[in-house]
């Protein structure tokens, strides 16, 4: 039960962006994609939910090549969080959630308690009957977490694994929501759902990390624990900027700072 | 199981099945909404079944027929087909209209400033004046007219697609230019075939240009409406797929949405109800743009709401036009594509304003 980058090369244009690459998604595990503006790690993502075709390798999803599914049977399993849209027409942050709800077999009332819940969650019950166009940047980015997960939501509690693949979900959070929103990740992915995170804050990474993946120019640099790949000849490196990491005694995580 | 019963969902499984109406229900005021709009309908209907050069009064009719045999056969034979076109036109063009703004995710998009209108009407006019020179059997010539404006139109949208195929979205600077463009190629190729049109063919040309409900006879209208119907019901099968592109392409893939196919069947159908309804009464403008518009000011932009509140009250919307047109100069009849650019014009100006002030 995995979703898996298997020796994948993507190429966009003429440029060949992923030069094979293998990462796993497993549930349970907060995985964290990091790594230089441009290395590729929105790409990774895109070929993980299969809007990018590799060129050679395979995606796999719980064993199953992803190129043989279709768009709902993917949609189904997971859910990725990018960019921000800009949305034409004055949509309701509730109807905006409601677009993620995919599980088409399940019956109406599933979908309000899921959406109670997931708004609960995201902490923001008190604008779903709001305009979606008329809330703050971070707030639009709230709304879209919750959608994202109201999409691989386990509301019948079936036994499918879920994958929640985020692209830098904190880019236009205040600290308190950054954390907000990873211990959340934290949380679904206790409770089985396998998560990858692209983060450019290695301290958040750090912290939440179970298992990083370092890309550097198309290519997994270094993978492994937080331990094992936040060493400060490895980050000096990818970003060819001096920097050092200490171990926090009182905290007891890493803190990475640049010199 | 009861209490699914009671779910307001439930009660529209036949919608449901149709796939037109899924998983989600309407608020409580979009269902007042709707219902009203039905009221308003039939009202309106009835209204301008009455009204006109001739009074009819329906209820002697129906409940005694024999005795006003010369209106009874007025209204079924000329009030009822043009009272219906009117309703069945008014609503295709603004569902088209409604389905255009969400695909191209810009609520100015309406058929005829995109120039899909022109297209259909580009492509009837060539069936007028050139038709007769093909070999079309018999049975045929009554779809010819439908079929020549729907190819038309067709072919304007296929090129607005593969325009927007990059971003998939229409910004209003280009949507508004491209329309122009488009525009002056079928003025250009109107007025190439009016030239080479003889004198009877040029009166059924200039019919084109202002957009009349003269033709409107059950011969004409049976046609069109096996064109329309499926076209419509395509398009009312899109309504989350219309949500969900909102968050954009890739966006909506993630969510299960096939968008090339979306996109493609709302292009289709698009371009098979504004050509089925152009053919029969010519180039009615702003019906599109303008109906969705005011159903998105009621009850907001989900579109399992917008796509057949737009389709009630852009039927209700022509047929108060056509009745205006017929009424307001007796014995004489106004185009009726005059009367909706009277009104929409200003509301487009006004759109224009309001959508620069926003961005
Ligand atoms: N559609 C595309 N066509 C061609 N090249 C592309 C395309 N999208 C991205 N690239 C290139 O691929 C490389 C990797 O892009 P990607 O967006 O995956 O980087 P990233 O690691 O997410 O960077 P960032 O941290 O800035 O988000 C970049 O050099 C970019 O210019
Ligand atoms: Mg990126």
């Amino acid at each position: 039960m995995t979703l898996s980058a298997n020796n994948v090369s993507v190429k966009l244009g003429d440029a060949e962006i992923l030069k094979g690459v293998s990462c796993q998604v497993e549930p349970c595990r907060t995985t964290a994609v990091i790594g230089a503006n441009g290395s590729g790690k929105s790409t990774l993502l895109r070929t993980l939910t299969g809007e990018y075709s590799p060129n050679e390798g395979t995606v796999l999803l719980d064993g199953i090549n992803i190129a043989s599914l279709s768009p709902l049977d993917q949609a189904q399993h997971r859910a990725l969080m990018s960019q921000n849209p800009s949305i034409a027409f004055d949509f309701l942050v509730s109807e905006i959630i409601e677009m993620g709800w995919v599980q088409d077999s399940l019956p109406h009332k599933f979908l309000k308690e899921s959406l109670a819940e997931v708004s609960r969650l995201c902490g923001i019950e008190s604008f779903l009957q709001r305009a979606f166009n008329g809330l703050s940047g971070g707030e639009q980015q709230r709304v879209h977490f919750a959608r994202v997960l109201l999409q691989i939501w386990n509301a019948s509690h079936d036994d499918t694994s879920r994958y929640l693949l985020l692209d830098e979900p904190t880019s236009n959070l205040d600290m308190a929501y950054e954390l907000e929103i990873l211990k959340l990740t934290k949380l679904v992915s206790s409770q089985g759902m396998g998560a990858l995170v692209v983060l450019h804050d290695l301290n958040l990474a750090a912290r939440f990390a179970d298992f990083v993946y370092l890309l550097v120019d198309g290519r997994v640099f270094c993978e492994g624990t937080v331990v094992e790949v936040f060493t400060e000849e490895v980050l000096s490196e990818t970003y060819q900027v001096p920097i050092r990491v200490e171990r926090h005694g009182e905290l007891n995580r890493l803190l990475v700072i640049a010199n | 199981m009861v209490e699914e019963a009671q779910n307001p969902t439930d009660r529209m499984s036949w919608l449901k099945r149709l796939g037109i109406v899924s998983k989600y229900s309407f608020s409580t005021s979009q269902a007042a909404i709707l219902v009203g709009l039905v009221v308003f309908l039939l009202v309106t209907f009835v209204l301008a079944s009455m009204t006109g050069a001739l009074w009819l009064p329906l209820f002697d009719i129906v409940w005694n027929p024999s005795s006003f045999d010369i209106e009874r056969t007025i209204f079924f034979q000329l009030r009822m087909p043009k009272v219906l076109m009117a309703g069945v036109v008014g609503a295709t063009l603004a569902l088209a209209g409604a389905c255009l703004q969400g695909m191209f995710r810009n609520p100015l998009a309406d058929p005829g400033l995109l120039g899909v209108a022109s297209g259909a009407a580009l492509g009837a006019t060539s069936f007028i004046v050139l038709g007769g020179y093909l070999p079309f059997p018999n049975w045929f010539e009554p779809y010819g007219l439908p079929v020549a404006a729907a190819i038309g139109a067709t072919l304007v949208t296929l090129f607005l697609y593969a325009f927007t195929r990059r971003q998939g979205r229409l910004n209003l600077v280009t949507l508004i230019l491209v329309g122009i463009a488009i525009n002056a190629m079928g003025g250009v190729g109107l007025g190439l075939l009016q030239y080479a049109s003889d004198d009877n063919q040029l009166r059924s040309l200039t019919f084109w240009m202002m957009g009349s409900f003269g033709r409107s006879t059950w011969d004409a209208i049976i046609p069109a409406f096996f064109i329309m119907a499926p076209a419509s019901y395509f398009l009312l099968r899109s309504v989350r797929s219309l949500d969900l592109l909102q968050l954009g392409d890739g966006e909506a893939r993630n969510l299960g949405i096939d968008v090339h196919r979306v996109r493609k069947s709302i292009v289709f159908g698009v371009a098979a109800i504004v050509g089925a309804g152009v053919a029969i009464v010519g180039m009615i403008g702003f019906v599109g743009l303008v109906v969705p518009h005011i159903v998105r000011l009621l009850g907001g932009p989900i579109h399992r709401y917008v796509i057949p509140a737009s389709a009630l009250l852009g039927a209700s919307t022509l047929i108060l036009a056509d009745l205006i047109s017929r009424t307001i100069v007796v014995p004489a009849e106004l185009p009726v594509g005059l009367v909706t650019a009277f009104i929409g014009s200003p509301c487009l100006l006004w759109l224009l304003l309001k959508t620069r002030i926003h961005s």
